[in-house]
């Protein structure tokens, strides 16, 4: 089953009176359980992509198919519904709510979700503990290092189990060590739980994990390879 | 859904982030609620106490009078007044209401030592003394007594006119222009001097009495020696029986119900001490309605702070407001989580300022403070009829809905600057700068 279906998909940005055409007709279908990267270089529209696959932006052209839905028809409050429901985002800044605590962070999308207290402890326990962080539950994100807060924003992510995980440079802020060990978390959570993640980067080490790799040039698809 | 619980729980942790600026802004709510609160309790404490003073100090609850009389009540015609006040006088007392006549004239009263212009009122001592209580408020000397050329004066007018009641008698003279209505409703006026003596001053909790102001036995002006009244009275003042000196005139002193127990001709009307008090009403309302602009502005300047903190705040989270969206939250949630925050600092604000206002107003609803002196120099005004103590009131719905307006004015005053935020793309606030 398709989880993103991508249609001839167009992406237009306006900048100071000059339209810059990021994505250019692009169509990707990205099936249930994948493990994949998009790579390619610095504008190359790959992160535009990803963002209007997790409903962060409107399309200009084409369709793109979410969970089924033709997200260019939908209101912007049924978007923020399916993001809830269906999506959860790494990003590589972390962008952990500093004022909560980790597993507070982690937990807050199953709130959103209104589950119930008793659930919701349960389930945050178990990704902390998948994640290798049951000893700083209670800590603030300010308090943990780079690699720490990574793993509470892909705790954070998968605590939903979501249809889609997408994951905008995940490793850019991290070493190459810490790095590795969060690749090979989010592959054995892909494995064990069998979420579907879709990476944008454009470190080596990513692509080599990835499954399926796909390349984007100057807002165009040039080379899907499924390893 | 998240619950508003959760919602809440983040945006009371926000306030923590900051703190320098959450207390300053919350001092600011606290500042303006306390001074709301406290001027509020002054005013009402004001007004209330003038209200009973004007009823149990100056006119009582109504005046009968002829109607032409109060219309032009401003030119003080005495040649409007009335006879036969015995007989309603006899039915109100049967109706249970105490009544006492007074003619009130104005003319000069001249001591050894000076002059000044002087309302004088002619009374019965003892009809008086039921309706009014000022009465029992003779600084020096003692109340007049029927049958004698006697005044008292308030005594700011005994101290303009030099008026030492420990030197002996203090005889002074009534210069006064009595005006007579002949048949045909011309006004005749014949100058009159009557000498008196003083003997007491009053100084009572209504500074209208203690202003220029004298009262004198209204029998002995009856003749030709006096003011040739033959039994006609400027007004008679009226009081409920039953009623308290603490309350203010209800129902049973109103015009209608008071005029169901007399038989009145069509020349003569009941007027109530509202319809006598309307200067003081409407200089009331002006004196609170100032006031309350005044304190708004420090209201208008606390939301001010309030809206900037909120604003620095959505400005500075716009990454995190982004990141939150993506996590799945509408836009209704933002801004109720920044309505929350903003309203959370209303509340304590409002907290604090309601101790802090209470605490102010504490010492000035038990102990007042004293103004005499200011009050001295005013003379008598149109304003506050309060003479010396000014004292507060508690006004608990003001206190309450002071806190309640200020929490959700503060939370209100979030609405559009996170409502401009969760407009931005999702995209553009996670890139933010």
């Amino acid at each position: 089953m398709a989880v993103i279906k991508a249609k001839n998909v167009l992406k237009d940005y306006h900048l100071e009176g000059q339209t810059i055409h990021a994505l250019r007709g692009v169509s990707l279908e990205f099936k249930s359980g994948e493990f994949a990267a998009i790579a390619g270089p610095s504008g190359s529209g790959k992160s535009t992509f990803l963002h209007l696959a997790g409903c962060l932006d409107a399309i200009t052209g084409g369709t793109m198919m979410v969970g089924g839905s033709d997200v260019g028809k939908m209101t912007r409050k049924d978007l923020a519904l399916l993001r809830r429901h269906n999506i959860g985002f790494i990003f590589q800044a972390y962008n952990l709510i500093p004022v909560l605590s980790v597993e507070e962070n982690i937990s807050f999308p199953l709130t959103l979700l209104g589950v119930d207290k008793k659930e919701i402890k349960e389930r945050t326990a178990k990704v902390l503990a998948d994640v290798g962080l049951e000893e700083m539950a209670k800590r603030k994100p300010k308090e943990m290092s780079g690699g720490q807060q990574q793993r509470v924003a892909i705790a954070r992510a998968l605590v939903k189990k979501p249809a889609l995980i997408l994951a905008d440079e995940p490793t850019a802020n991290l070493d190459s060590k810490i790095g590795r060990e969060i690749l090979e978390l989010m592959l054995s959570l892909n494995e064990s739980e069998g979420c579907t993640f879709i990476f944008s980067t454009h470190d080596q080490m990513v692509m080599d994990y990835a499954r399926r790799l796909v390349r984007i040039r100057d807002g165009q698809v040039e080379a899907d390879e499924v390893k | 859904m998240a619950g508003n619980r959760e919602l809440a729980k983040i945006a009371l942790r926000n306030l923590a982030r900051h703190k320098v600026k959450t207390v300053l802004t919350i001092l600011a709510v606290m500042v303006s609620v306390s001074l709301y609160i406290f001027v509020d309790s002054w005013i009402s404490g004001m007004s209330m106490e003038s209200r009973r003073n004007i009823v149990n100090y100056e006119m009582g609850a109504a005046k009968l009078q002829s109607k032409l009389y109060f219309e032009k009540k401003d030119e003080m015609p005495i040649y409007e007044n009335f006879a036969g006040w015995e007989a309603y006088q006899k039915a109100l007392d049967e109706a249970g209401y105490y009544s006492a006549p007074r003619f009130v004239f104005s003319g000069t009263l001249f001591s050894v030592d000076g002059s000044a212009p002087i309302v004088f009122n002619a009374v019965d001592p003892v009809a008086e003394s039921k309706v009014l209580r000022y009465t029992t408020y003779t600084e020096a000397g003692r109340y007049i007594q029927n049958g004698a050329f006697e005044i008292v004066l308030g005594t700011i007018a005994a101290k303009k006119l030099k008026i030492d009641l420990t030197k002996g008698p203090n005889p002074v003279q009534i210069s006064a222009v009595i005006d007579i209505k002949d048949s045909l409703g011309k006004i005749r006026h014949v100058y009159q001097l009557i000498p008196a003596v003083v003997v007491g001053t009053i100084n009572s909790p209504n500074p209208v009495t203690n202003a220029n102001i004298a009262y004198i036995p209204l029998d002995v002006l009856q003749d030709e020696s006096g003011m040739m009244l033959e039994g006609h009275v400027t007004e008679l003042l009226i009081r409920d029986k039953n009623r308290g000196d603490a309350e203010l005139p209800g129902k049973r002193e109103s015009a209608a119900v008071i005029s169901a127990a007399l038989d009145l001709p069509s020349e003569l009307g009941i007027f109530t001490w509202i319809d006598y008090s309307k200067d003081y009403i409407d200089y009331e309302k002006l004196e609170i309605g100032a006031t309350k602009v005044l304190t708004m502005l420090l209201f208008v300047l606390a939301f001010l702070g309030i809206s900037n903190t909120i604003l620095m705040a959505v400005l500075e989270r716009t990454k995190e407001i982004g990141m939150m969206r993506a996590l799945g939250m509408t836009d209704n949630q933002m801004v109720l989580i920044y309505m929350f925050e903003a309203g959370f600092l209303g509340l304590i604000g409002s907290i604090f300022g309601i101790i802090l206002g209470c605490a102010i107003n504490y010492p000035m609803v038990k102990y007042g403070l004293d103004f005499s002196e200011m009050r001295e120099a005013m003379g008598a005004d149109a304003s506050f009829r309060v003479a010396s103590l000014f004292r507060s009131t508690w006004n608990i719905s003001v206190i309450i809905g002071a806190g309640v307006a200020a929490t959700l004015l503060s939370a209100c005053m979030a609405f559009f600057p996170t409502r401009r935020a969760v407009k931005m793309p999702i995209t553009d606030s996670l890139r933010f700068e």
